[in-house]
């Protein structure tokens, strides 16, 4: 048998090679698929269905039967009123995790914290703004009118 | 003289009985042909390994879904009819957001006796048999079990985002980018439908339909997915 005539140190420089191969065929292989996407790639892939492909609401899914319609994200009355942990969490978690529609599906199972952190600054650029406390407070405001 | 009349009539009703018994002899399924025509005209666009995440970019590239699990996921009577003559099941032209049908080259009927046995032996061992609960016999137990697993799909999750499938009214309505699960029940079976829910990347490894996981708020007890499995293999059943 070959075992048989396997010295000790033959063992572990045979071990040495083989991690060796094994951690450059993983490392070749593994963060290729999950890198390569950029954000317009995952943008269009997961999002622009209902989204829309340029950001504006207008996807194929938003139809009249949906009891909350997708937000346009070019809007200035819509992102600027999210905090960027806002964004994050609804796109990880779904809108319910922030008082939004459940058809804002949760992606956390399928995205990793960087993509959507990717996408987080996708959507600040679609919108051209940033987090607007006095926007938030203004949209709480108008909020708690409606409610009475 | 009268032999030679005894011995033919004797090898014409031999030959009879023979070529009778060959007619009546059910057509028996020969799943290795089937295998052979699937590798030829199915394979290009439909794979059969089972795949990890890729980049989308090659998700694009990819012509049709993978099929390893087609004896787990389809009705055998389902593949006989739609591969005959198929109709739309996306709402969109493949590896589009444009809303439209796709062309699915139909396989001629004396293909497809072989073609489906073979894909009937394409299953996921793993999948476990009985997940789901089959719907009550009673009217009043059927519709008070149907109402509540509606409440699972169109509100709790709104699987109708992107999914055609018949309401209440038994109106068609959704959205499009999904499959259409009208007509789910006589398409899907029940134990693959809990499967997916359970582990969808399994099978759909980059994941376009956003089934809640660990990570959502929302999230789906085994219980749910049962019911869940019942309700769409249940769609428009009253
Ligand atoms: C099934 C349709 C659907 C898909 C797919 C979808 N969304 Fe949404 N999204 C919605 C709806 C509907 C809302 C509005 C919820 C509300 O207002 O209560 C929303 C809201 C949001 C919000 C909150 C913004 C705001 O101003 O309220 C963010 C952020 C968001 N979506 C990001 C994304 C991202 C990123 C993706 C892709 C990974 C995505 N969505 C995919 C339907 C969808
Ligand atoms: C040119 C690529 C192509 C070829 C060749 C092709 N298919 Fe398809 N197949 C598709 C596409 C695209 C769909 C989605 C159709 C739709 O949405 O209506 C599909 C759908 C299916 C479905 C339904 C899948 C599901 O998940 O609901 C089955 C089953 C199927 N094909 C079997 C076959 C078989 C068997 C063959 C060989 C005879 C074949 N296909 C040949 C592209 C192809």
């Amino acid at each position: 048998m070959m075992t048989k005539h396997l010295t000790l140190s033959n063992y572990i420089k045979l071990q040495l090679i083989l991690s060796v191969a094994c951690f450059c065929l993983v490392i070749t292989f593994l963060p290729a698929s999950a890198a390569q996407d950029n954000g317009d790639a995952l943008y269009q892939y997961y999002c622009a269905q209902c989204h829309g492909e340029k950001g504006d609401g207008k996807g194929i899914n938003a139809t009249e039967d949906l009891p909350t319609q997708p937000k346009d994200f070019t809007s200035p009355k819509n992102l600027p009123v999210f905090t960027d942990e806002q964004i994050v969490n609804t796109i990880k978690q779904g809108g319910p995790k922030e008082q939004l529609s459940f058809i804002m599906p949760p992606w956390g199972d399928i995205l990793s914290d960087e993509q959507i952190d990717v996408l987080k600054k996708l959507l600040r650029k679609i919108c051209k703004c940033q987090y607007d406390p006095a926007a938030a407070a203004a949209a709480a405001a108008e909020a708690a009118k409606q409610k009475q | 003289m009268w032999l030679i009349i005894h011995k033919n009539l004797i090898s014409l009703l031999l030959a009879l009985t023979f070529s009778l018994l060959f007619f009546i002899q059910p057509v028996r399924a020969d799943i290795k042909k089937g295998e052979a025509f699937y590798k030829q005209n199915c394979l290009s666009c439909h794979s059969l390994s089972r795949t990890t995440k890729v980049s989308l970019e090659e998700a694009k590239a990819l012509k049709g879904m993978p099929l390893w699990f087609a004896g787990s996921k389809f009705k055998k009577g389902w593949l006989e009819k739609w591969l005959a003559a198929p109709k739309p099941i996306l709402g969109v032209k493949w590896g589009t957001l444009t809303k439209g049908a796709n062309d699915h080259p139909a396989v001629d009927a004396s293909k497809i006796p072989d073609l489906v046995s073979y894909l009937m032996t394409l299953v996921d061992a793993e999948i476990k048999k009985g997940a789901t609960e089959p719907l009550p016999e009673s009217r009043g137990k059927r519709k008070s079990m149907l109402g509540k697993t509606r409440q699972l799909f169109e509100k709790h999750q709104g699987c109708y985002a992107c999914h055609q499938y018949i309401n209440r009214l038994d109106k068609t309505i959704g959205g499009f980018s999904g499959p259409s699960l009208v007509g789910a029940d006589k398409r899907l079976n029940p134990d693959w439908v809990y499967a997916f829910l359970k582990s969808p990347r399994r099978y759909y490894p980059n994941g376009g339909c956003p089934i809640p996981g660990e990570s959502a708020f929302n999230k789906f007890t085994d219980e749910n997915r049962a019911a869940l499995a019942t309700y769409i293999t249940n769609m428009g059943v009253k």
